[in-house]
């Protein structure tokens, strides 16, 4: 042991003993998450297709709050006072390759959940347990539909989403089916959660799946040309992985990144 | 895991603030010694990546790998660092030395640098097919907060490596835990098939099923390898640092 580190442990067991002599919790706050559907609302792409969403069935799992998020500003680096104080208390929200500093996680609520935007509209996922701060960012994992927790003849097992709709354009319908599969172990990072929570906080958190960006203005399905897709013009589409037409696998490949961003989803306070 | 969280976590949470208010009182020591910086490629840029460290049967082998590191401060001292080295020859694991300088004794945990540029010519090879690269990637890179520490002793010496993760370039994702390194998409956008793969070309190219996270600007196979470029810096080996790209 080094003579600093040797220094570092005797003042955390000192101050353990005399100035900390009875810990205290932190300040802790349980608050329910909810399914919000009011972001998932008809809208129209660059292309020009006015799309309206039947259903998105998402796999989540631990949904997780943090302090300092990839969407605002950068972490507290761990050699400030603040930060290595931090960085000993807190495990930090790593999104790889590694080198991605993202947010301080102090809440969260762990699990796997199948959601359904809009059907699930205001079902408690749970109760999320989340240190009295001011949040940020929220993340959580991508799953894959389990036939332990679904019907085993349910189309989500062992993918990551399916999202169905419908795109018109000059007249003509197309009604769509996109199944996704995430990497394993993707998660995403940096959900807008702007919050400031005390223990006396009350409300729900709104878990949100918006189809449009409403801060750079693009959507969901932008980049998809429906119509020319259907390429057998029976107005059905259905785009999934490893497709073997390149125009598919290009669009699978493109809705695939726009559903992996934070630019869909938060989490918002509601009283 | 959650009662992990309740009971240990948020115990600890204020006891530990509390501790820390302590630790600048130990903080210093008396002396000096003797920090040198060495930049480091490992054995990917010294002897190639071969096929067995890619996911598509790949090999990648580097004829030249010049990274210009500088701002490199360690223990609150700023080390003069040489322009530009080549990464690519060998040194049998003792990394390239380009700066030394007296720096106060002590732990330090607060080093960071900078990669101001990477120049990279090559070639990857797969079942006979050859495909060469000439890249140049003009933007600067901060490191800071690196995850190590140097230990300097009072007239001891030390080192402060920076290791250079070549094998980045080659990742499929942005924000995986364990992403593949991967070619195929790289040699794939050589559009006039005439064996070297350009910046042109790369920037024509979609990123297709690689994975960039949020980040929705990065749309080209240019744009990847430029976003990559901004991982490859670490320290003494696997250390991670928080890293802030600059463009050009």
């Amino acid at each position: 042991m080094t003579r600093g580190s040797a220094c570092v442990v005797a003042s955390l067991v000192l101050t353990g003993a005399v100035a900390c002599a009875a810990p205290s919790e932190a300040p802790r706050v349980d608050l329910p998450v909810v399914v919000d559907a009011s972001g998932a609302v008809p809208v129209t792409t660059d292309l020009g297709y006015a799309v309206e969403l039947s259903s998105a069935r998402i796999a989540i799992e631990d949904l997780v709050f943090t302090v300092a998020g990839e969407v605002h500003a950068e972490s507290a680096p761990v050699s400030s006072p603040g930060g290595l104080v931090h960085g000993l208390l807190i495990p930090m929200a790593h999104a790889h390759p590694g080198h991605y500093q993202g947010g301080e996680v102090t809440g969260e609520l762990l699990g796997a959940f199948v959601v359904d935007w809009p059907a699930d509209e205001g079902r408690e996922l749970g109760v999320a347990t989340l240190i009295a701060t001011t949040y940020s960012a929220a993340n959580f994992g991508f799953g894959r539909g389990s036939a332990e927790d679904l019907d085993a003849e349910d189309p989500l097992v062992g993918h990551t989403a399916i999202v169905s709709g419908s795109a018109t354009k000059d007249g003509v319908t197309t009604a769509f089916t996109i199944v996704v599969d995430s990497p394993e172990d993707r998660e995403l990072v940096g959900a807008p959660f702007d919050a400031s929570l005390d223990e006396d906080a009350a409300g729900t958190l709104a878990l949100r799946f918006n189809t449009a960006d409403a801060l750079e203005g693009d959507t969901l399905f932008d980049g998809l040309d429906f119509a020319a897709l259907d390429a057998d013009g029976d107005g059905e589409l259905v785009i999934q992985p490893d497709a073997a037409e390149a125009e598919l696998a290009a669009a699978y490949d493109l809705f695939r990144r726009t559903l992996q961003t934070h630019d869909h989803y938060a989490v918002a306070l509601q009283n | 895991m959650q009662s992990h969280f309740k009971t240990n976590t948020a115990r600890v949470f204020l006891s530990l603030a509390c501790c820390a208010a302590l630790l600048p009182a130990c903080a210093g020591e008396e002396g000096e010694g003797e920090v040198e910086v060495t930049v480091y490629g490992e054995d990917f840029i010294e002897l190639g990546i071969p096929a067995e460290a890619m996911a598509d049967g790949w090999s990648v082998s580097f004829d030249r790998f010049d990274v210009s590191v500088a701002e490199v401060t360690v223990g609150g001292v700023e080390i003069v660092e040489a322009e530009s080295i080549d990464l690519s020859v060998g040194t049998e694991g003792a990394g390239h030395p380009v700066g030394s300088a007296r720096v106060p004794a002590g732990d330090h945990s607060d080093s960071s640098y900078a990669i101001t540029r990477v120049a990279m010519q090559g070639s990857a090879t797969k079942e006979g097919v050859t495909k060469t690269f000439d890249w140049v990637f003009e933007g600067e890179t901060h490191y800071s907060a690196c995850e190590t520490t140097t230990a300097v002793s009072d007239g001891g010496a030390a080192t402060f490596q920076v290791t250079v993760h070549a094998d980045h370039f080659f990742y499929d994702s942005l924000v995986a835990e364990e992403p593949q390194v991967v070619f195929q998409a790289l040699a794939d956008a050589d559009a006039d098939d005439d064996g070297a793969i350009t910046r042109a070309e790369l920037e024509a190219a979609d990123i297709g099923g690689y994975d960039p996270g949020s980040a929705g600007e990065v749309e080209d196979l240019w744009a990847w390898l430029v976003a990559q470029g901004g991982t490859l810096g670490h320290v003494d080996g696997e250390g991670h640092c928080d890293s802030h790209a600059h463009s050009p």
